[in-house]
Order: C-alpha cells, then structure tokens, then sequence
C-alpha cells in the first residue's frame, strides 16, 4: 500500500509540476440555460420487510439549497394482485450510523438522521414483480419503475475464527496500519442459481458496550461497519461496491457486491479478514459479536449501486479517472427502484456468553 | 474465356512494359549546395507531357520514346532546369538544383506535385523551414504544433502535441522516422515533440486516401525523413533558447562518398534552477538536488557505394529525465541522531536505429532494405533510508520500489519502386515486425531492522512480456490512365500473431483525380486501415505512463473505412484553393470504462475498457498562397466526431453516442508570412477553435438510504468548454558575418493573453460566517500558459 500510495504522489507531484508551469485560475461564467430539476425516486425493499419510497428532487449541481422531500406525492405500489397506496411519514427513512455537524462555532454528534418516506405495509417475497408509479404536483410526468424480488441468496458460512497470530492490519482506508495479535476470518461459499445473480456482502461488529439489568454487555442495536479485505483473483474494484483498492489489488472496503459472471455463475468461496476497533478500550476480542449479511440483488439495485458507490470513489479521484454514470431505472426521473433479499448470519451465541437481553450479549472483561 | 484472359493479360503487360522503343532516363536530384536529395522533385518531358517524380531517395525513372526530349526538372524554391537531350539509349542524368531567388520562401505544398494535379488527396508537405518560421511556445520550433495549424488535424489540450486527425485518437497516429515507427512523440508531458527540427529534411502528413505502402494506424501518417548532411563542406548551426540550446554538424566525412549529420538538443532549465532547489534543500537542513531535463540525439551516415547503391545508418535517442536526492540529517540531542535519504528517478524516451541498403537493380527498379530496432521505455525508480541513532543502538528502515514499462520492436523490410513507363509507378513490398510488449513490472523490496537484526520483504510482480509478430505486405500503382484521369490503387496486407491468435487484415486502398481543366481538379479516395495496438492514456494529460498494449484474444483490432471527395483549383498560380469532405467510421475502438482509474492502467487493462465504434466527418477548406513576400494559409474545418458504445456489457453513456472529448465543430488557423528582404522575415498565426467537451454532473440528488449525496450525470461529454483562440507573433533578423549567419529571434505566444481553458472542474469553498461556515461551489476554469514572450539566438555556418 505504501508503493501505492507513493507512486499515486509521483504522479500528483508530477502534474503539480506541470501546471505550476504557468497555472491560473478563473472561474467561468456557467450559463446552462433551464437546467430543471429531476424528480427523485428511491426504493430498495428487502424481502418480507416493510419497505418505504423516498420522493424528492434533484439540485443543479452548482446550487447549495438542502435537498428537499416531496411530501405530496401520490406514490401507488402494485404486485399484480393489488395496488397499495404509500402513506407519508416524515421519519421514513433513517440514516442509520452517526454523523457529525457543525453549528454554533462548535461540532455535534448526532446520532441518526431522517428522510422522509412514503410507506407501505406490503412486505414483498422473493419472485414478486412489483411496479411503483408517482405523480408529484407541478411535475408534467408520471414516474415508474419495476423491480422483481431475487431468491433468497444460496450460502453456505464455513467459517468464523478470531486469530490471534500475528498479523497485518489495515485501518479503514485501507492503509497498512501495523501489526497485531488478532483478526478476523470469515470464509463462505456462494452458490449461484445458474443465471447472472447479483449480491451484496456487508460485515458489522457491535461496538460498544451498554448496561441493562445491572449488567453490561455488548450493544448490537448500532452495529458498525467492518472493513475487510478479499484478496480474491476474481474480485476487483469495478465489480465491488464502496471498494478501496488494497495491497495487490484486493477488495478493501466495508461492503462487496459482485456478480456471479466472476465465477461462470457457478459457485465459489470467498474469504474476508479483518480487524475491529471497538469504543471500549478493555475488551476480549473473542467476545465480541459478527454479523454476515448476504444479500440477492436485483439486476437493477446492483448496478445503481455499483455505479453510485464508484461515482462517490470518482469524485476524490476524478482527475486521474472517468466520471462515472449511476445507472437508475426510473422512467421519467431519476433513482432506482430495486429488491434485494437477505440472510444474516451471526456469531455462536454459546461463545460469548451464557445470557441474552434484547439485542445483546452479556460478557464477561476480559482478566487484567 | 481462355482467350480473353489471356488478352487481357497481354494488353496489361505491353501497358506496364511498352511496345515502341522505348528508353529509360534515371538518376537523382539533389540540392547543389547541400547535396542532399530532394524527395518528390518533379522530372518532365514537355513534348510527350510524360512525367516522374523522385522517391524517398531522391532518386527518378523516366521511360520515354526514342528521340528529342526537353526535359523539365523543378522543385519547389529551386531554380527549375531545362535540359534537352536526345534519347537514343538509357541514360543516367543526375541534376543538381540551385536555390530560388526569385521564388522567396514556400510556405505549405498541399499534396506533393500540386494540390490540383496529384492523385494523392489528404495529404500535407511542410518545407522545415516554414515550421522553423511558425511562432511557438518558448520559440522552440516544434513540428507537431505546426501540423495542428492545418485543417483536420487539431491539437488536444492546449500546449500538448497530441494530434488528433479527422476524429482518430493521439494512439492512432503513425509517426515514422527514416521509416521506422516512433513510439513515445512528445517530451515534458507533450509541451515540446520529440523532433529536431534542425535534423529534418522532409515532413509528409497522410490524414486519409492512404497509399497501400502505409498501414498499422487508422488516422494518420507522419513520414519523417532527416538530413543526409551536406556532400561539399562543414555546415552547422548552434542556436540558444529560453529552455533549450541546440547544436547541428553536417559536412562531409569522404568527399563524395560519405556524408554525416548529427543534431543534439538539450534543457537546461534544471541548470538555472539548481541554486534555488539546493537553497530549498538548506531552508530545512537538508541538502536537496532536484531537476527536470531532456535531450535528443539524431546522427546519421550516409554512404554512397556507387550512384546505384548507398547505405544509412540513422539513430535517434531522446530521453526525458527527472531526478531528485535528498538527505537530512538531526539530532535530537547529544546522545540520539537520524538521518534520511531520498533518491528518486523517473527516465523515459525513445532509442532508434536503422540501417538502410538502397539498390538500384535494374533502371526502372529500385530496391531498399532497411531492419531497424526501436525502443521505448519509462522506468521510474524510489529509494528511501531512514537511520535512527541512540547510542550506540540504530534502527533503520529501508525502501526500494521502481516500476519499468516498454515496447521494443525489432523491423526487417523490404521495399521496391518500379516505374516500368511514365503512365505507372509500381511500388509493392513487405516487412515483419517483432513486437515486445512489457506493460509494467513493479518491484518492492523493504527492509527494516536494529541492531540484533532485520526483515526484508522483496517482491516482483508483473514481469512477464507478451510477444506479437505483425506481418505485411502491399503493392500500390499510381496510374495515369488518361491525360486528365489518374488513380492510386493498392492492397495492403497485415496480420498479427499474439497470444497464440491471428488477426489478418485485407485493406484495399484507392484514389483518383481528375481534371476538369488546367486548374481545377476533383479528386476521390476510399481506405480501410487496421491497427493491432492501442495506447492507454489519460485522453486529456500525456503522462508518460501512458502505455501501449498490443491486441488480444478479448480486445480484438480496430479497423476504420474513410471515404474522401475534394475540389482542388490553382488561382492563376497565385493561391491554392481546397475543399475535402471525408466520413470515417471506426470500430472497436476502446475507452475506459467508466471510473477507470488511469494509474497503473496496464494491470489489468482489458478489464478497464470497452469496445465500440466511433465516426467522424467533416469539410475542411484550405486556401494558401506560396510564392512571394506575403505566404501563408488560412484553414477551416467543420467536424463532428461520435463515439458509441453499445456492446452489451460494454456500455458506456447507456449505450448511447455521445461526442467524444476533442469534438469541436469549428477550427480555423490563419498564418501569414512576410519576407520583405533576406534579412528580416516576420510570421503571426492565430486560431480559434470551439472548446472541447468534458463531463459534467449538472444534478445532484441525496440517497437517504445511504446519506450519500449522488452526482448524476446525463450523458458522457455532456458539456463544452469555453472556446479557444490566440495570436502569436514571431520575428527574425538575420545578418551575414565573416563565417555564417546570425540570427536573433523573437516571438510572442498568446499575444493578447488570452486564459484559454486547460480545465474546467468543481470548485467547493467554504466561508466563515457569524454561525458556523458556509458552502458553495463554483465553476473553475485552469488555465497555462498567459502571454510568454521568448528570444533565441542561432549562428549557421
């Protein structure tokens, strides 16, 4: 990583060179005529869940307004046996994971964040086509989008050890970070239905610890993101989603999605490694709990995410890289409209701990 | 039917041999006082109206019936030569032609007779001294900067010499140096070209009706060919610029036999800035060495065995360097110390060399057979030492990196001119290229450790090379059928070999003319090129990373069909007046894929591009004056250039056409030239151009499932950059001396300072604000070069 990150300097250092020759900067008068809003429309249901719709619209991309929420839309949601109307919901959509703001001269932490939604009590299967229309006062066009719920996806988790070998780890940019005692294995195989399939694989570990009952214990309501690596030959940055190029040109990133054309849609394993950092500076690494989510996406939800998360990865690279297109499959506006079914997998609960409350485990600290 | 074949076949033959008695006239034109051969010279007979031209080696045949002949040999700003002789057996005639005085300087020759007469269309003859008189960056006569005033070729971004011929991309140029392919044409990232203009004798640029001679490129073709050096006595010239001083040294080394010409250029602003880098490196204790520079070698040799036969040997090397080393040391106090090391190098450039036999075998049939080598390479090479020091105890850290890529090619050809009567000149051979190909290798080796000892890591990856074989095989006719119709017909036969598979290629070529009257000509031609390599780049930066990468089982070759009409008229003798239209379809062309990331683009480059197809057409008018005080051009092209990708999997803007980046519908160069008196002459160019597209995301929108703002962007190239235009001026005074002549030069780029666009890009700005801050974005336009004034000095002796 570090020749890597040494030859993209070389680089940066050389252009740096060049336009030091006799650089100067003007901004331009950018007339781009009526540049009209798009109306946005986003959806991604999971499987026998409660899925919302997020309605809104697009900003010229040189306009700093807040991005707003259309809240009279009529959103209608049909399967083939019925149509369902989406209710509004100010909170239907929450940002989950922490972020932090800037107000009063001083920064805040908050810990989620809402868009509204319009929602549905259809909770969709895998096999169903579902079609999703909306009509937004003062915008001429009527939006749609299909989508058909994937199978559940085929996986088999053959493995989930906590090593206490001497490693290499990476921090969650993927650099080298140093050496240590323990990382993480999780091994599982995926196994295609014969067709293109399309997944997604996210790894989260609980964080914290939280007290209840006069006990403490692990806290897996707000799971965070594990960013792992997959020195796979078949896997490479443009078939991963949020991928950050690492050493040897391995995936390391927080979530992987591929399509099993990598793998002649057949069936194959995938090794992830990594390492955790949790809030709490005693801990037993053994103790603390995984989760695996193995998701089925549809064609149009992989590729929506693929391109989003790649334009994202463009925009601190873009000089060096074309700029990418998100593909969305909205007639008349824009967004994706896309299922996905999931698995989820965890740790052995035996092993970490005899007692369970609500979402968590109880454990004991690790002996000094 | 047997009959009639064969009736066929014999009225070719007695048309390609002639049935009266006939007799061949051969030799060579040369310039009196250089003694170097003039390429494309006219040799004709003024009562048969029969005429030939002189080849690449200034060499000529001409089959005439028995008797009086009065001949008329002429080049253009030379004196023309009436000879009259009576043929009454084959004859060698060997001319040697004195220097105009009444024509003055010769800007542009469209087309190598005249733009009306010749078969040939799209192609440009640019006399050196014209590209010499032509206002540049820096005053530093630059031949590809020259080219790109001309209509259909256009430069990329500014300052670069990237060309960009009628909708081709900078890899589907052919640049050929006494015949051999260039690899790597530009230095400092494409500000300056890697040609000498003052080892130059003769520039062609083909930008379509290609002859059947020329192949591996689907847009153009550069034929270079340099300087013999002069048969009489020591020449040179030695001149100094802002950025660079050149020294140029031709004579003879065996009167008559053996001729030398040796050019050498070199930078040496890593000279002037060396007491400021090393103050630099005293500002942080440290000492520091750092620079940039590059540099080109041309030589060659000449020798003549007879007047039939002559060998040449000619060798081009240029290279571009980069170096810096570094060192500090410290201490931290009396007992504990360190030091650091840095050295970092980064090279890359071309190494050329030829060996020509020209052989006259019979007098209507002249051979040449040339192997040469070529190189190009780009290595890059880091070394950093880090010591620790406490006591007697040290901790080190130790890394070593470096990355190499390159091509090499070994070339064995053959080739044949065969001027069987005055209606046909036959050319026909063939060649074998071996390509090798090494993308890149990447080595790393670290080492860290104390006292009691240490690690070492070393790892190599990627060294492997692929091998090609490129075949080929033509034969081309320049026919004159009748007084005023005449065609250039041909085949050029390819094939590549790589990886166990075989690409073969049929490319039939043709072009015709014809005379509607003594001044005016329309002319037709068709070409269908293939080409086996492709060119990674940064399509907007020339890096000298940008690598060349042959075909493969998955990346199959690009080929392109060109159809071209044009209306040629001489104005009474005053101006040459030109309208070409063409339509070029390409496929298979590749792009990167979208988010492909440019830096070590070769690891697994088939994964980062698409293939689709692109087309182009356009009108490109030209109007230009020759003779005179007052010469120059003024040119207009009109073009719309497409690409589009719509293989299913290889989709880019959705599969839609989109513009590709160097789309511009208008470009127009005017370049006037005045040479009131040998002492002082003066040029000014201007251009304008539309801007180039780019791509812009002119939506934004936020997904709330993830909280990422997403930037949408419509279609690819969806936005066009500020037009461009500039004036530069140029002026010499020359003045005779006691051993030669000096010359003091002075030019302007971008007299009136104008901020053309280098690149437009998203600026975000944040601003403090009594509550907190405040964002907001804004359009930026980069641009490079303001006005530059330069002055050079040259002495030619």
């Amino acid at each position: 990583m570090k020749t890597k990150t040494k030859m993209k300097r070389i680089h940066y250092i050389l252009l740096a060179a060049v336009v030091l020759l006799g650089a100067c900067e003007k901004p331009v008068d950018f007339d781009p005529g009526e540049v009209k809003p798009y109306v946005v429309m986003i959806s991604k249901p999971v499987s026998d869940s409660l899925m919302s719709v997020y309605v809104g619209y697009s900003r010229f991309f040189l306009d700093n307004r807040s991005f707003g929420t259309v809240s009279d839309a009529t959103v209608t949601l049909s399967d083939g046996t019925g149509s369902y109307t989406g209710v509004y919901d100010p909170r239907g959509f929450l940002l989950s994971g922490r972020h932090y703001y800037y107000t009063d001269g001083e920064y805040w932490m908050e810990d989620s964040v809402f868009y509204g939604g319009y929602t549905f009590t259809l909770r969709p299967q895998p096999g169903d086509t579902l079609r999703l229309t909306a009509t937004v006062p003062g915008y001429d066009k009527e939006i749609s989008a299909t989508t058909t719920m994937p199978q559940m996806p085929e996986v088999e988790v053959l493995d989930l050890v906590v090593d206490t070998s001497e490693g290499n780890y990476y921090d969650e940019y993927g650099g080298y970070y140093g050496k240590g005692n323990y990382y993480y294995k999780v091994r599982f195989k995926v196994k295609s239905s014969g067709n293109d399939d399309y997944y997604s694989v996210s790894i989260k570990h609980a964080s914290e610890y939280a007290s209840g009952s006069g006990l403490t214990y692990w806290d897996t309501v707000n799971m965070r993101n594990v960013y792992f690596s997959v020195n796979d030959p078949l896997v490479n940055s443009h078939d991963l989603v949020d991928a950050i190029d690492g050493y040897d040109g391995s995936f390391y990133g927080n979530e992987m999605a591929f399509s099993s054309e990598l793998f002649q849609n057949g069936e194959h394993e995938f090794t992830a490694i990594f390492s955790i950092w949790p809030d709490f500076d005693e801990f037993d690494y053994a103790q603390i709990p995984i989760r695996l989510e193995v998701r089925s996406l549809s064609k149009e939800l992989y590729r929506y995410e693929q391109t989003s998360a790649n334009a994202e990865y463009d925009s601190f690279d873009g000089l060096f890289s074309e700029p990418v297109q998100v593909i969305c499959n909205i007639d008349g506006g824009i967004g994706v409209f896309g299922g996905a079914t999931q698995k989820t997998y965890r740790t052995p609960q035996s092993r970490y701990g005899t007692f369970q409350h609500g979402d968590g485990y109880y454990f004991k600290k690790k002996r000094k | 039917m047997k009959k009639t074949t064969i009736l066929i076949l014999l009225t070719v033959l007695c048309t390609l041999t002639g049935v009266a008695q006939n007799y061949t006239i051969r030799g060579t034109v040369r310039s009196a006082s250089s003694g170097e051969t003039l390429i494309s010279a006219t040799i004709y007979d003024m009562l048969s109206g029969k005429g030939a031209l002189t080849n690449a080696e200034g060499r000529y045949s001409l089959t005439l019936p028995k008797g009086k002949v009065v001949l008329r040999v002429s080049y253009v700003g030379y004196k023309t030569v009436f000879d009259t002789i009576e043929l009454d057996g084959n004859k060698e005639i060997n001319y040697k032609m004195a220097t105009s005085t009444e024509l003055k300087t010769v800007t542009v020759r469209a087309d190598r007779v005249s733009s009306h007469r010749s078969s040939q269309m799209s192609a440009i003859d640019i006399p050196v001294e014209q590209i010499k008189s032509v206002p540049v960056l820096f005053g530093e006569a630059d031949v590809l900067k020259a080219l790109q005033l001309l209509p259909g070729v256009q430069s990329g971004t500014e300052g670069m010499s990237g060309m960009y011929v009628r909708g081709g991309g900078p890899d589907q140029n052919l640049f050929l140096l006494d015949g051999v392919p260039l690899y790597n044409v530009n230095h400092l990232g494409g500000f300056f070209s890697a040609f000498n203009a003052d080892a130059i004798k003769n520039i062609t640029l083909y930008k379509g009706s290609f002859p059947a001679r020329f192949g591996g490129r689907l847009s153009s073709v550069l034929d270079i060919t340099s300087n013999d050096g002069n048969e009489n006595k020591l020449h040179g010239n030695v001149s100094v610029g802002l950025v660079a001083a050149k020294v140029n040294l031709e004579g003879p080394i065996w009167k008559d036999k053996t001729t030398f010409n040796v050019s050498f250029r070199r930078t040496y602003f890593d000279i002037l800035a060396q007491p400021a880098i090393m103050a630099i490196g005293a500002m942080e204790d440290g000492r520091l060495n750092a620079g940039y520079y590059f540099y080109d070698l041309n030589a060659k040799v000449t020798h003549r065995f007879s007047s039939r036969s002559r060998l040449i040997g000619s060798w081009y090397s240029g290279d571009d360097k980069i170096y810096a080393r570094m060192r500090y040391d410290y201490a931290y106090d009396g007992n504990s110390s360190g030091e650091e090391k840095m050295k970092m190098g980064y090279n890359w450039g071309n190494l050329v060399g030829s060996l020509r036999w020209n052989y006259e075998l019979t007098p209507k049939l002249f051979m040449n057979v040339t192997g040469a080598y070529t190189r190009y390479r780009n290595d890059i090479s880091i070394g950093l030492e880090e010591y620790d020091y406490h006591y007697s105890d040290v901790d080190y850290y130790k890394a070593e990196m470096y990355y190499k890529s390159g091509i090499r090619d070994i070339t064995g050809r053959v080739d044949f001119d065969y001027q069987p009567n005055p209606d046909h000149t036959v050319k026909f051979g063939g060649s074998l290229l071996h390509h090798i190909f090494q993308p890149d290798v990447t080595g790393n080796k670290l080492e860290e450790g104390d006292n009691s000892g240490g690690t070492v890591y070393d790892t190599v990856l990627g060294e492997s090379r692929v091998h090609a074989n490129e075949l080929s095989a033509y034969i081309e006719d320049d026919w004159s059928i009748t007084e005023s119709l005449k065609i250039n017909g041909g085949i050029n036969l390819t094939g590549f070999a790589v990886q166990g598979k075989f690409y073969p290629s049929l490319q039939p070529r043709l072009s015709g003319r014809l005379m509607i009257s003594d001044d005016l000509s329309v002319k037709a031609g068709y070409s269908y090129m293939t080409q086996y390599m492709h060119q990674l780049s940064n399509s907007s930066i020339s890096l000298p990373t940008d690598l060349w990468v042959p075909v493969t089982k998955r990346i199959a070759p690009m080929h392109a069909h060109q159809v071209a009409a044009g209306v040629f008229y001489n104005l009474k003798g005053l101006a040459d007046l030109s309208m070409e239209l063409y339509y070029k379809k390409m496929h298979n062309m590749i792009e990167y894929r979208d988010g492909a990331n440019f830096f070590a683009a070769s690891a697994g480059w088939e994964d980062k591009v698409f293939m689709g197809d692109g087309w182009s057409y356009g009108v490109e008018l030209l109007a230009q004056r020759t003779i005179g005080d007052f010469t120059g051009w003024v040119g207009y092209t009109w073009s719309k250039t497409m690409r589009q990708f719509d293989r299913e999997g290889q989709e880019i803007n959705n599969g839609e056409p989109f513009p590709a980046k160097y789309d511009r519908r208008h470009d127009i160069s005017i370049m006037l030239s005045y040479k009131p008196n040998k002492n002082f002459d003066c040029s000014a160019v201007w251009v304008f151009s539309s801007g180039n597209t780019g791509t812009l995301p002119m939506h934004e929108y936020v997904d709330p499932t993830t909280g990422q703002t997403v930037s949408y962007i419509e279609s690819r190239n969806n936005f066009r950059m500020p037009a461009y235009h500039r004036m530069d001026i140029g002026v010499n005074f020359h003045k005779e001396k006691k051993h030669g002549v000096r010359t003091w030069s002075l030019s302007v780029y971008n007299l009136y300072n104008r901020k053309n666009p280098f690149m437009v890009y998203e600026k975000n700005n944040m601003h403090s604000v009594i509550n907190g801050v405040h964002y907001s974005s804004s359009l930026v336009q980069l641009s490079l070069f303001p006005i530059i004034p330069s002055v050079s000095y040259s002495f030619k002796f």
